[in-house]
């Protein structure tokens, strides 16, 4: 029984703004933190091993793999999901693209392909196709063929937040 | 994920202290990008894990006249876009940028990738598929190949042939501390020489005399993700005509169960004028050299055709950037 005490350890994250102090297991991924203790579910479970995206978080801004990452390393850091990006129930641009391009079929890759968007569009805001493809070559999709996934992103290229060209 | 108990260190000797005084199998976490997924399969078990990431020397590349030093924690990321390494290392950015995928590489460390477990399906799923324990776990078998005395395993370490043609050096730091050259590092596939208590503490690069350049170009079976099936490093040391070769290096992955230099392709390609048939002379040698052994991702002639393929396409890049530095 000590040793089940001993593994247990009070972290501190910070998820979509919003402050969670919990009594995790150490074992846990970011991904296991996420959907099972915070009860985040868009974040989504696929391989767990690092080879699909689907579990794809930004921490700080940059794209990580939640499965991968012990949460005692992200103390204290920005950490968006999909859940943190619609405000006050209107979607993100970015959301709205996959809609209107049909860059969603099943969906399970979706939160992660948005996300991987984002920190690219937050760092150049109209990339090469080329750089689309770069980015997001660790998120797997297996329904859409990623045409329609890479125009969305590109439909959003040169728009400013301001919604002025350029 | 099977349950350890974590620990973090915030030094290197209460790093080594840690590991020496728990009981069972301890292991550093670096990035965690090959650890948990092997974790998760069962194909490597560990009761501690210390984490290094709270050891601010370990991290970074510094650089003086002489010598750049990487930290082994320093990210692939970091490395496949570092400005500091300039043209001389360009064998090193584009092995860091060939591993996995962008994601992965933000979190995945230099350190980690020259100490990965071997790739070797029937070790990593051998608990799944209730094989015995093979070499690489400590057993006296091997499942992929019947009867084999050892680890049959390819070389994993897609970064290797790269800092091996760069004559990186290794600085292990334990209760004794001691340098090797990078091809001295592995026993077989997934073995290194470093004890549990022992971990790189830095990777030292010295800076060659110019006219010089480098080249690391790996065939995966896709461009993202993939390990490298076989994988080659090169740097050329030109004269000052910029034609005569004053040192070569040539370093594979994947076409043994350690990754080495190619010797006999480095002798003769030294003092020679490099041409398209000095070049392709040299490819021909090293891929004879190595033991690849046929498994699941290639065989043993695909490996071997590979190898002088991208021996002489990493040669005449090289040497491309060797003459543009000169």
């Amino acid at each position: 029984m000590k040793e089940m005490n001993m593994s247990k350890h009070e972290i501190y994250l910070r998820v979509n703004g919003r402050e969670h102090r919990l009594s995790i297991d150490s074992h846990l991924t970011l991904l296991d933190v996420i959907r099972d203790k915070i009860g985040l579910t868009g974040t989504k479970r696929g391989c767990d091993l690092g080879e699909c995206g689907a579990c794809t978080v930004l921490i700080d801004g940059k794209p990580y793999n939640a499965c991968l990452i012990t949460p005692m390393d992200v103390q204290g850091k920005e950490i968006v999901t999909i859940e943190g990006l619609a405000q006050d129930g209107k979607l993100h641009p970015i959301q709205e693209a996959f809609i209107e391009q049909g860059a969603i079929q099943c969906g399970f890759c979706t939160p992660g392909m948005v996300l991987g968007a984002k920190a690219l569009l937050d760092e150049d805001p109209s990339p090469s196709e080329e750089k689309i493809k770069e980015a997001l070559s660790g998120n797997l999709c297996r329904c859409t063929g990623y045409t329609s996934i890479v125009r969305a992103i590109q439909s959003l290229g040169g728009k400013r937040k301001d919604g002025r060209e350029g | 994920m099977m349950k350890f108990e974590y620990h973090e260190a915030r030094s290197i000797p209460e790093a080594i202290s840690l590991a020496n005084g728990l009981p069972g199998r301890t292991r550093w976490l670096a990035g965690g990008t090959e650890l948990f997924p092997k974790m998760k399969s069962r194909a490597v078990t560990a009761d501690h894990l210390v984490n290094l990431k709270r050891i601010p020397e370990l991290a970074g590349v510094g650089r003086n006249h002489s010598v750049i030093r990487v930290g082994p924690l320093t990210s692939l990321e970091e490395l496949a876009n570092s400005k500091s390494l300039g043209k001389v290392f360009s064998a090193l950015c584009e092995a860091a940028r060939g591993v996995a995928s962008p994601n992965i590489r933000r979190a995945a460390t230099i350190g980690g990738n020259l100490c990965q477990a071997p790739n070797c399906l029937y070790f990593i799923h051998r608990n799944l598929w209730r094989l015995p324990e093979c070499h690489a776990a400590q057993g006296n078998t091997c499942n992929a190949i019947q009867g084999a005395r050892k680890c049959t395993a390819m070389s994993p370490a897609d970064i290797a042939p790269a800092l091996i043609a760069l004559g990186a050096e290794l600085e292990i730091k334990g209760p004794e501390n001691k340098g090797m050259p990078v091809e001295s590092f592995f026993v077989s596939s997934g073995v290194t020489v470093i004890h549990k208590n022992e971990m790189i503490g830095t990777i030292a690069i010295p800076n060659p005399p110019l006219p010089s350049g480098s080249a690391y170009l790996k065939y995966s079976r896709r461009k993202t993700i993939d390990y490298a099936i076989v994988s080659v490093g090169v740097r050329l040391v030109l004269e000052s005509d910029g034609d005569h070769c004053l040192e070569a290096r040539v370093a594979l992955g994947g076409m043994g169960p350690v990754p080495f230099r190619a010797r006999k392709a480095e002798d003769l390609l030294t003092g020679e004028r490099i041409t398209e048939d000095t070049i392709s002379r040299a490819a021909e040698l090293a891929s004879r050299g190595g033991q690849p052994w046929a498994d699941l991702h290639a065989s043993n002639s695909l490996r071997r055709r590979l190898a002088g393929l991208l021996t002489m396409r990493a040669l005449a890049l090289a040497f491309t950037r060797a003459r543009a530095a000169g």
